[in-house]
């Protein structure tokens, strides 16, 4: 090798990558035996990929379960909007939820939900934001066709609660929050039974959302009442919530 | 409507993007989002009748628009270090391996975002994700060549940093 073609980094790069063979490679192996300045820069080249080869993670386990849960949402027949919109559709889409707001807030319209209520529905129509693995362990619903999609804590209005997503077969979600604290009730809201302070339902825009406060303090949203009601019997019998 | 097969070609890629993704964005929760988005947009045009022979590299195509884009105008640009400022006067010392393992990954991370963000990404894509240079080259829009150099100027940045930390280290 002569002085005209000695380039140590890319020469470096080029043998380290697997990017050199046949005569090159033994000539530039050679080489390396004699130079020090080429034989540093492949030291320096191997270290520099095993310190980086150290700094491989895993993605968090609820991340997965979030996107198997964004990707059944997308492909099922439910209307969701989508992070991904581009920007003018999402401020046509944003302009649209104002004005809907506006017009739903005017003094003929329906009443307007706790902060935690709305959170609530609102996370059963554009997704929520996990920010960690949820307390509890998620209450099995299998007994009643949802099967479990997500788990994790999210904050419903300021408020930590647990939250899981569960999905028929049909690809409808249910989603099922769990909180150490009392949920408000909903403006509208009727008693499930005799007693309000032992459950209660009601219809917020078109979900059915019932809270329950035995075992624990647990809402469900959903648009199928049925499965409202089928959710609200199993998680009363659900060992989960027991702890 | 299912997802036609969507998830069991492209879940097993997650760890791949999401190391792609943490060095395109700081913040763990800014990569989740992006690694959601990433997913989304797979699907979108998965749905579209895109079926690649390998998920990794389009995964990993995807991620890197998105991170470049969108992403990159929502964070700050990260500290640069100019290698100049580190001593490289003697020979290499091989690292001693128990002193490697001390390194914990939040360290090699932050050596990483020290990086510029070509050789970074270079790094991410090969060393993290695992993709051929050939590969890494196509995701990046490059020639083979200008990824081997920016992967060697990073790595040997890299090494030259933890050289440092390790001298500090020494009583």
């Amino acid at each position: 090798m002569t002085a005209h073609t000695h380039d140590p980094q890319n020469k470096a790069a080029a043998y380290v990558n697997g990017a050199m063979a046949g005569r090159t490679l033994g000539r530039f192996e050679t080489h390396l035996l004699a130079c020090e300045q080429c034989w540093r820069e492949v030291q320096l080249e191997q270290e520099g990929r095993r310190v980086a080869e150290t700094g491989r993670e895993l993605a968090p386990a609820f991340l997965r379960e979030q996107i198997r849960a964004l990707v059944s949402v997308s492909a099922s027949a439910a209307p969701r909007p989508s992070r991904s919109l581009p920007k003018l559709a999402a401020a046509a889409v944003l302009l649209v939820a104002v004005l809907l707001g506006v017009w739903l807030s005017r003094p003929t319209g329906p009443p307007e939900q706790p902060a935690q209520i709305a959170a609530a529905t609102d996370a059963y129509r554009s997704g929520m934001t996990v920010s960690g693995p949820a307390q509890r362990l998620a209450p099995q619903l299998r007994g009643v066709g949802l099967e479990l999609v997500t788990s994790g804590r999210i904050r419903l209005a300021g408020t930590p609660v647990d939250a899981f997503t569960y999905r028929a077969a049909g690809g409808s979600l249910l989603l099922l929050f769990v909180s150490q604290s009392a949920f408000p009730q909903a403006n509208g809201a009727h008693p499930a039974t005799s007693d309000m302070a032992a459950g209660w339902s009601a219809r917020i825009d078109g979900l059915a959302v019932y809270c329950g406060s035995h075992p624990v303090n647990y809402l469900i949203v959903s648009a199928d009442n049925a499965q409202v009601d089928q959710a609200r019997a199993a998680v009363a019998h659900e060992p989960s919530t027991h702890t | 409507m299912s997802d036609d097969g969507f998830l069991d070609r492209t879940l097993g890629a997650m760890d791949l993007v999401y190391n792609i993704a943490r060095r395109l964005t700081p913040r763990r929760e800014d990569a989740e989002d992006l690694v959601q988005e990433t997913y989304l947009r797979a699907l979108r045009a998965w749905n579209e009748g895109r079926r690649p022979d390998r998920p990794e590299p389009w995964l990993a195509t995807i991620c890197l628009n998105l991170g470049r884009s969108e992403y990159r105008r929502r964070v700050h640009r990260p500290l640069e270090v100019d290698i100049d400022a580190f001593d490289v006067a003697g020979p290499a010392d091989q690292l001693e391996s128990a002193v490697l393992a001390d390194l914990d990954r939040r360290a090699v991370h932050a050596s990483l975002w020290a990086l510029p963000a070509e050789q970074r990404i270079a790094i991410a894509l090969v060393d993290l994700a695992g993709l051929s240079t050939r590969e890494a080259a196509h995701v990046m829009g490059t020639p083979k060549g200008t990824v081997l150099s920016r992967l060697h100027r990073g790595r040997r940045s890299l090494a030259l940093m933890v050289e440092s930390q390790v001298r500090e280290r020494r009583p």
